[in-house]
């Protein structure tokens, strides 16, 4: 199992005068990263990205989510100090805006491909699909919904790996780098494309919602064999 | 394009500092140059082509790789901890850190001063981030100014000792 992406998002009631706060609110960590972007630069919509290309992820804050977007291999996350440890420090700064007024829900996304698993359209047409569903195009997928416990809701699709249409479709590219081993493993890989999706409503302890949500989208992942 | 690579200035006095110059440049500068009369004779491609310039003012190198030859390295496990120093010696820093904000468990641990230093000036009371990343063979401590970054509640946090201020203890013997 290769993990391709990850996103964490932290949802919440709009942050009316975010654009004044927002760069404030990262700018302690900026001497560890290694690039800043800013987009829609004192509108409200204002969107700053922290890229740390070591961590291989970027952490993105606007006036309505906090999110952080990994690329490839996704490890380290277990600890309150460890990999996401900047990430929950700049939600804790949100936090104490006068403006904010809550949690509206946390989102889990995580891309991973099995490896040489019904790489194929037909075998995997063959494997999970009835006769009843009529042959179509040449891309296949299943998308399972359901609601894992209270206020908790999940959603799991997967269907071959296509390495021209998927790296696109899903952006997968967190760092637009098209030479570098990420692309040559997202051109070479072969399998069953799973993106799990996990998400909750209102949380009180933030750090310990992720952990869950994260275990709970790999705990979705490894269903499909 | 500019593909001038600069010398450093350390150790080379200010009037003797050179500089690596493309053709492009120097014709920029001299549009009469040419490249028979000044390149040795050769007549190679412009932007193959440099000569040295005398170039007094302090200089930098100017490098541009191209994305996919930068490969970043990757890590496993990751763990921040903040600190604060209690002293600092000759060749030593010594420094409490939080090792569980949770639980509120601080070490005294002790490290090399030239360490720390990657910090910025030590005294006591600077606020330290100590960033360390680790993967199979290998692990990278790195010290950081922590002033903007570090939560300092936990090592102000003095409620601990609310009880010695019972009024009893207040009172003179």
């Amino acid at each position: 199992m290769k993990r391709l992406k990850t996103e964490i998002q932290i949802r919440f009631d709009t942050v009316a005068d975010m654009s004044w706060h927002a760069r404030s609110i990262l700018a302690p960590f900026r001497q560890f990263a290694t690039n800043i972007q800013i987009l829609h630069i004192n509108r409200p919509e204002e969107r700053v990205l922290l890229e740390f290309a070591e961590e291989s992820h970027v952490i993105i804050l606007d006036w309505n989510m906090l999110a952080l977007v990994s690329q490839g291999n996704f490890s380290g996350w277990k600890k309150r100090d460890g990999l996401l440890r900047f990430f929950f420090d700049a939600f804790e700064k949100t936090k104490d805006l006068p403006s904010y007024s809550g949690i509206e829900s946390i989102r889990v996304l995580t891309w991973s491909v099995l490896s040489d698993h019904y790489a194929e359209v037909s075998s995997f047409r063959e494997k999970y699909f009835s006769e009843a569903v009529p042959e179509g195009d040449e891309d296949a997928a299943i998308v399972v919904t359901g609601v894992w416990e209270e206020n908790c809701t999940f959603e799991l699709r997967f269907g071959p790996y296509q390495s021209k249409s998927d790296p696109e479709r899903h952006n997968l590219y967190v760092f637009p780098k098209r030479n570098d081993p990420f692309a040559q493993l997202l051109d070479s890989l072969r399998g069953t494309l799973i993106r799990a999706e996990v998400s909750v409503k209102g949380e009180s302890d933030v750090f310990k919602a992720v952990v869950d949500l994260l275990e709970k989208a790999e705990t979705l992942t490894r269903r499909i064999k | 394009m500019n593909m001038s690579a600069i010398l450093t200035e350390s150790g080379i006095p200010k009037e003797e500092r050179w500089r690596l110059t493309s053709y492009e440049d120097v014709a920029a500068q001299d549009p009469d140059t040419t490249l028979d009369e000044n390149y040795f004779g050769h007549t190679a491609r412009p932007m193959h082509v440099v000569r040295l310039m005398h170039e007094p003012r302090i200089a930098t190198f100017q490098l541009k790789f191209s994305e996919s030859t930068l490969v970043a390295e990757t890590w496993e496990e990751y763990l921040n901890i903040d600190a604060r120093v209690l002293e600092v010696g000759d060749d030593w820093v010594r420094m409490d850190c939080l090792l569980d904000r949770e639980s509120k468990y601080f070490e005294e641990r002790v490290f090399e001063r030239l360490l720390v230093e990657g910090a910025g000036p030590l005294h006591e009371g600077k606020y330290v981030l100590i960033r360390i990343r680790q993967r199979k063979g290998k692990q990278v401590v790195t010290f950081h100014d922590g002033g903007k970054c570090v939560r300092k509640d936990a090592f102000e946090d003095y409620s601990m000792f609310k009880d010695l201020l019972d009024e009893e203890l207040q009172k003179p013997l």
